[in-house]
């Protein structure tokens, strides 16, 4: 298969019902190969893969047990170093894309000379979803949390020494960041927001500001950007929260996850809309004159 | 001939570049404007622009009536918008398209989110920091009802709420504002989710389906001018007046406005 422009490795967990969209939003935004990496999962992800129409793009390995996300990254550098330019290390719940609509290999073209592009996320809650509504996740969840929304979170903390107590000691969390890698200059994930480069190079904003590790020194969403459908339903964030986390660390409560929620939906954000109308079973927005 | 949807709007000296919004609102179908020009206004013609001098103080309300009586016969649907303002519907969809849905209602009143100056910005709706949608301001005319406490917050109306009216003239009987309809039979305008409206507010705005982005100037214009109409609290609006127009970052209306952009970016490229 020729080289890609941009390829996406993922983890997925139990996350069928939501395979087909997402590959289908990113191959619309010009997204060429998908490596995937199963962490046990339970359901018919071959079915829905199958159903997606992308399977021939998509490259799907084992990744069982914890930690897998770190893991699973780590092993698609090694595997997958040659086979594309760009590699995006993105999760199910989330999705990339150009505010402005642009082909992201066409957005990433200036960035060819730093080994990765952190991109700044937007995160979504239930919108008062108590259980899993038909249609697609793009459609379906439109609030987000404000620009700037702080959660307090142990691992949002800006420095260990910091007051738990107060807000002020944590980092907003559009600031953590997803990382969009040229492989052959990436050595290894060192988390699964942010890499390890050859030479010591450093990441860099899309407003070209270098930085090191997994949040970024201003949020920017302009240029690149990542809806992160967090919670997705009321049901499924307990579900979600039950299953445990794919990396290192104490994993959250349902009660914490639940107040993080509740801070995820004070704007209307329909910026994906333009993007997603095309894709298989988008529900329009409005009904076609009688 | 008869249009799907047209324009009316008052130009003033000074104001925002024109270009731009009639390119966004041609691209989204709007296909005749009629321009009342205060003052010296610059305003380059073109064969769907209909330019009317109009020398009144407070000209919003007469232009209004005018453009309903003389040129609201020749559309179907007439906005009423500011050359700030950017209405368009949030997937993109033509505008004439997303009106017919309300076509059993005289009117539809469209949320706005007001987005602060960008001097980076080429063009307005290149701006991508607005104001919460939630944000208010404690100005008179935002009162949500007379006699409410004007020292608590809870007692005024978000500033997205103020609607910008999107009428059907031959159901719309005259302007009784600078935002406001009266309709013929008593009808009620309604918003983006087919709600009446109340007492012509927005109110809990909505921006799922259509908006308006209101795109503020450079520092220094009277804001409170512009938002209500009333006497300025301050002559001139400070960069802190502005802070609170930055909280968001919202680029909902690029792809829309970058649309030969998104064009070229086809499912399985």
């Amino acid at each position: 298969m020729a080289r890609a422009d941009l390829a996406i490795g993922a983890v997925f967990r139990d996350e069928a019902p939501y395979l087909a969209e997402w590959l289908a939003f990113h191959a619309r935004m010009g997204v060429e190969r998908f490596f995937l990496y199963d962490n046990g999962s339970t359901d018919d992800w071959q079915v829905a893969l199958a159903a997606s129409g992308a399977s021939e793009r998509v490259t799907v390995l084992s990744c069982p047990g914890p930690e897998g996300q770190v893991r699973a990254y780590r092993d698609c550098l090694e595997r997958f170093r040659e086979a594309a330019d760009w590699i995006a290390f993105i999760d199910l719940d989330e999705f990339l894309f150009a505010p402005d609509g642009r082909p992201l290999p066409a957005v990433l073209e200036p960035y060819r000379a730093h080994p990765a592009v952190g991109v700044n996320w937007m995160v979504f809650g239930t919108g008062g979803h108590a259980a899993r509504p038909d249609g697609l996740v793009t459609r379906n969840y439109v609030r987000r949390g404000a620009t700037g929304v702080v959660v307090p979170y142990r691992p949002y903390l800006r420095s260990p020494e910091l007051d738990p107590r107060r807000i002020e000691s944590y980092r907003p969390t559009n600031s953590h960041v997803k990382s969009i890698v040229q492989p052959r200059r990436t050595l290894r994930a060192v988390t699964p927001h942010h890499f390890a480069h050859a030479g010591g190079e450093s990441a860099v904003t899309e407003n070209g500001e270098p930085f090191d590790g997994p949040w970024s020194p201003s949020v920017s969403l302009s240029r690149l950007r990542i809806n992160h459908y967090w919670s997705k339903s009321a049901a499924e964030l307990e579900a979600k929260t039950a299953r445990g986390v794919a990396w290192r660390g104490l994993p959250p409560t349902l009660d914490f996850n639940r107040s993080v929620e509740r801070l995820m939906n004070s704007e209307t954000d329909t910026t994906i809309f333009p993007l997603a109308r095309g894709l298989p079973g988008w529900q329009p927005l409005f009904r076609a004159p009688r | 001939m008869t249009v799907e949807l047209a324009v009316a709007a008052v130009v003033a000296p000074g104001g925002p570049p024109l270009a731009p919004w009639l390119d966004f609102h041609r691209r989204l179908g709007v296909a005749r404007f009629h321009l009342y020009r205060t003052g010296e206004a610059d305003i380059v013609g073109a064969p769907d622009v209909t330019i009317i001098d109009w020398p009144f103080a407070r000209p919003h309300r007469p232009a209004w009536d005018h453009c309903l009586f003389h040129h609201g016969p020749a559309a179907e649907w007439l906005a009423l918008l500011e050359p700030d303002e950017y209405l368009f519907a949030t997937d993109g969809t033509d505008l004439p398209t997303a009106l017919a849905e309300f076509r059993d209602a005289p009117a539809v009143g469209v949320a706005r989110l007001i987005y602060a100056p960008d001097p980076a910005a080429a063009v307005p709706w290149q701006a991508v920091r607005r104001a919460p949608a939630s944000l208010v301001l404690a100005l008179p005319t935002f009162l949500a009802a007379p006699g409410r406490n004007p020292a608590e917050h809870g007692s005024y109306r978000p500033l997205s709420a103020r609607a910008g009216f999107v009428v059907r003239p031959d159901r719309t009987w005259a302007a009784t504002g600078r935002h406001g309809f009266a309709f013929r039979d008593g009808a009620a305008a309604v918003d983006e989710n087919g709600r009446p409206l109340a007492d012509g507010w927005a109110d809990p705005p909505s921006h799922l389906r259509l908006r308006i982005n209101q795109y503020l100037g450079t520092v220094g214009e009277t804001l409170p001018t512009r938002l209500t109409e009333a006497a300025p609290v301050r002559a001139r609006a400070s960069e802190a007046d502005l802070e609170p127009f930055r909280a968001e970052i919202d680029t909902a209306i690029l792809p829309i406005a970058a649309a030969g952009d998104v064009a070229s970016c086809k499912p399985g490229a």
